[in-house]
């Protein structure tokens, strides 16, 4: 396998000095085919664009779109043509296009890898839920011609026409994504394409709505690929809650009528009760042990901070038992969890399994100033007012009179439509509080709130805007420090409306209990010197996670604790069958690190073959977990003392199974969870990179 | 009762003596072959006429492989062949017309589990 893996790569290399490129050519889509608002009923266009880049090979493209079916329907798909026409193929092509769409399918390959053929080729593997939201729909583009892609620019290669349902009561929804575009030559080989960024577009309705409120949640597409997630809405008076649904970028779909005006609502993130078990199977993984052991270890004998949590976030949801410091009495508490003895979260007594009840997350909004449109300008903001990137906010002083709160106590600032992240306070005088804050504004000349925002000339902008302060860890996620987190009762967040068309932007941050290394949970943002960092110690658990892949490209800056981030490879080899018997070796190549501890899951389809046994072949002072039950396997293995962590080329484990059946006859796999973890001699989160997440198991007799 | 007992008993050797001198085919345990180890597992053309699939692999005479039409999202093929390649290109021509019209992959794979695949739709 890994021969022809590396064959593989050295294919692709040859090929890849000119792959055509593939991108959206924007990260929305704002208008319908008439070029007015997107209504329901209308219809809108989804494009393609690509840059041919004189590619000369390439025949065959495949596409492969991923869109909302409950709102959304295909009209058409189409292909702009050749050169001349508007497209980009070469003049005088013949071309084909045919199309198929896939209702109740999720994509569940790879997003990674930036060649999208290699995308198809390993990992093209998806999810079926027949009441699910998503479709696929794929569509090939075939051409004959003898001329290389005559163009180096990008422009649109296919079209695909939408409509908004006209029975769809949503207000907002799941964007539309490119999972990747394959590509073949004339005789059917396989040709590397690359994939650009946008490859998601959000469809936006008509914004011109009259709302309360727009929320989003930053959410963790690990966790939302384990459970549905949404956001509560309480009214503190009534006792009475609207649940509303998240969707895969964050947005909450709201239906603005089934709130009212001027109410107080205690604003929860959500999830669904019967995932439970699989949510923090998948969140809780070795390293949240190794690193919250690590910060133990490195305490001060008076309970001061250790060396390896670097946020209040880390700490608190490491504080299994709520004492307000990492003890020993969290750590047994964590293990137990990831190795399948105990649980940490558990749904409540009586809950009857499969009647979709929802388990509040802790929950805070982002940032600790909230705007709202107003009357007065209480605000400037001077694009790149501290230099490029860097821009200068004003806050009038007479906004912070009577609340207890001083200017240099905010770090984070919501600003209408245009920012919502942390700042650094600068200065202030009588009249001014100023903030540098790290984004260009990019969309002031198009936000919503235009109304409220007046060019002054100069790249000064001033917004009539109203702010509240609450720099409470217990409310604002911005505001937790490594010393505040333990001044935190129970996050809460709430939210009061005001008349219709206020449309307050609500962005919302949550936690779940034990999640270490934040890989399931909201992301840490901090600012230094005009400069964000995502602080986590699971970049590499994260790799997959759009959300944060796009939060981390914008900021440009990646950050763990540590400054490390290193990976192992793990290397899985399809099986040929000759025996009722089955061993899989998994091979590990710890790339120069010491690894004290390993963590995998495996899914099989138990009507067709059984766990039996690990081997295992890690040092004896290790401590082995495995447990196997409904088709899942989970094991590994931890380095309890720390002292003889493993490194180089080798198999510390084998899983034996035996078939159901004639072995010789088989045909199945064995696929690899995402649940999957490694961590260092220090703790610190490993990453893994896998060469298959798919074992292939084929009986003897298919060949 | 100790009587009982005692018929009971020689019952049960009989039945055992019986058992004992029937013939039982014990299946012969099937040979495995791996043949020889691959060297090429690539497919070098592929061609879709209508329904009709024309492929052509690149392969090491004396290897085994299996070529497997599994359809979208699925696991199970709808179509599968073995065979053991004689020439260092093995020319496969497939009437899909059966298929149901939807997206499939030929999946090309060696007994060492080395494979490929290529998507075709049936219309």
């Amino acid at each position: 396998m890994k021969k022809f893996l590396i064959l593989g790569f050295l294919m692709m290399s040859l090929t890849s000095f000119s792959q055509i490129k593939f991108k959206f050519p924007d990260t929305r889509v704002l208008t319908d085919i008439n070029g007015g608002v997107i209504d329901r009923g209308d219809q809108f266009d989804v494009m393609v664009h690509a840059n041919g880049n004189g590619n000369a090979a390439t025949r065959q493209l495949l596409f492969d779109f991923q869109y909302d079916q409950t709102n959304f329907e295909v009209i058409s798909v189409n292909h702009t043509g050749t050169g001349g026409n508007g497209g980009v193929l070469p003049s005088g092509s013949n071309i084909q296009l045919s199309w198929q769409n896939y209702p109740g399918y999720t994509y569940a390959g790879n997003s990674t890898f930036t060649d999208g053929t290699q995308r198809y080729l390993s990992n093209a593997t998806y999810t079926y839920n027949a009441t699910g939201s998503n479709a696929i729909l794929r569509a090939t583009l075939t051409w004959a011609t003898n001329s290389a892609m005559p163009f180096n620019a990008y422009s649109q290669i296919v079209i695909v026409r939408f409509r908004l349902k006209a029975a769809s009561t949503a207000n907002s929804f799941n964007p539309v994504k490119l999972n990747f575009v394959a590509g073949w030559n004339g005789q059917g080989v396989a040709v590397s394409t690359f994939m650009d960024s946008p490859l998601l577009t959000e469809v936006i309705m008509n914004q011109n709505t009259g709302k309360f409120v727009t929320a989003k949640v930053d959410v963790n597409s690990n966790l939302y690929n384990l459970t549905n997630i949404k956001v509560s809405f309480r009214d503190t008076i009534s006792n009475t809650g609207q649940l509303f649904s998240v969707l895969s970028n964050g947005n909450v779909d709201v239906n603005q009528s089934l709130l009212s005006e001027n109410k107080v609502y205690e604003v929860t993130v959500m999830h669904n009760m019967d995932n439970t078990n699989a949510i923090y199977n998948g969140a809780i993984t070795i390293s949240d042990f190794t690193t919250a052991q690590g910060e133990f270890t490195s305490m001060g004998l008076d309970g001061s901070n250790g060396q390896i949590l670097r946020t209040g976030q880390s700490l608190y949801a490491a504080d299994i038992n709520r004492n307000k410091v990492i003890d020993g009495g969290d750590l047994p508490r964590l293990l137990g969890q990831i190795v399948g003895i105990d649980t940490l979260v558990t749904v409540p007594s009586g809950y009857v399994t499969g009647s979709g009840g929802y388990m509040s997350l802790p929950t805070w909004r982002e940032t600790d100033a909230i705007s709202v449109a107003g009357q007065t300008e209480w605000c400037v903001v001077n694009v790149n007012g501290y230099g490029q990137g860097q821009t200068r906010v004003y806050i009038d002083m007479r906004e912070f009179s009577g609340t207890n709160v001083l200017p240099e106590n905010i770090k984070s600032l919501q600003l209408f439509d245009l920012y919502s992240g942390p700042v650094e306070f600068m200065s202030k005088d009588a009249s001014w509080a100023f903030y540098k804050v790290p984004s260009t504004f990019t969309t002031i000349s198009t936000s919503t709130f235009a109304p409220y925002i007046r060019s002054m000339g100069n790249n000064d902008y001033g917004l009539k805007s109203e702010f509240t302060f609450n720099p409470n860890p217990s409310n604002s996620w911005g505001s937790v420090t490594t010393t505040n987190w333990k001044d935190i009762t129970y996050p809460k967040t709430y939210f009061k409306t005001g008349v219709l068309g206020t449309n307050e932007i609500l962005e919302l941050k949550y936690l779940l209990w034990g999640d270490v290394n934040r890989s399931h949970s909201s992301q840490v943002v901090v600012i230094n010197n005009g400069a964000t960092t995502i602080q986590t110690n699971a970049v590499n658990s994260l790799q997959t996670n759009t959300a944060f892949i796009t939060t981390a490209s914008n900021t440009g800056f990646i950050n763990t604790s540590t400054g490390e981030v290193n990976s192992i490879n793990v290397n899985l080899s399809n099986i040929t069958v000759t025996s009722n018997s089955v061993e899989i070796p998994i091979g590990v190549n710890t790339n120069g690190n010491s690894v004290g501890a390993l963590q995998f899951e495996f899914q099989y389809d138990p009507l067709k073959i059984k766990f039996e046994e690990l081997k295992s072949e890690v040092p004896n002072s290790w401590y082995i977990f495995v447990n196997s039950k409904d088709g899942k396997v989970k094991f590994g293995a931890i380095d309890q003392n720390n002292k003889t962590s493993i490194n180089g080329n080798l198999i510390p484990f084998k899983l034996r199974f035996s078939t159901i059946g004639n072995g010789v006859d088989i045909l199945t796999s064995v696929k690899v969870s995402p649940t999957m973890d490694a961590s260092n001699s220090k703790g610190v989160q490993l990453g893994i990179d896998l060469n298959s997440t798919q074992i292939k198991l084929t009986g003897y007799n298919n060949f | 009762m100790k009587k009982i007992n005692k018929i009971l008993g020689l019952g049960f050797l009989i039945t055992l003596l019986a058992l004992s001198c029937t013939k039982i085919d014990i299946p012969q345990p099937q040979v495995i072959d791996l043949g020889v180890k691959s060297t090429s597992t690539t497919i070098k053309s592929i061609s879709q006429t209508g329904n009709i699939v024309t492929a052509e692999f690149e392969t090491t005479v004396g290897s085994k492989y299996s070529v497997q039409i599994i359809p979208f999202g699925g696991e199970i093929p709808s179509k599968k062949e073995g065979f053991t390649a004689t020439e260092g290109v093995t020319k496969k021509v497939y009437d899909l017309s059966d298929l149901s019209k939807k997206y499939y992959d030929i999946v090309f794979i060696d007994i060492s589990g080395n494979e490929t695949k290529y998507p075709i739709l049936i219309k």
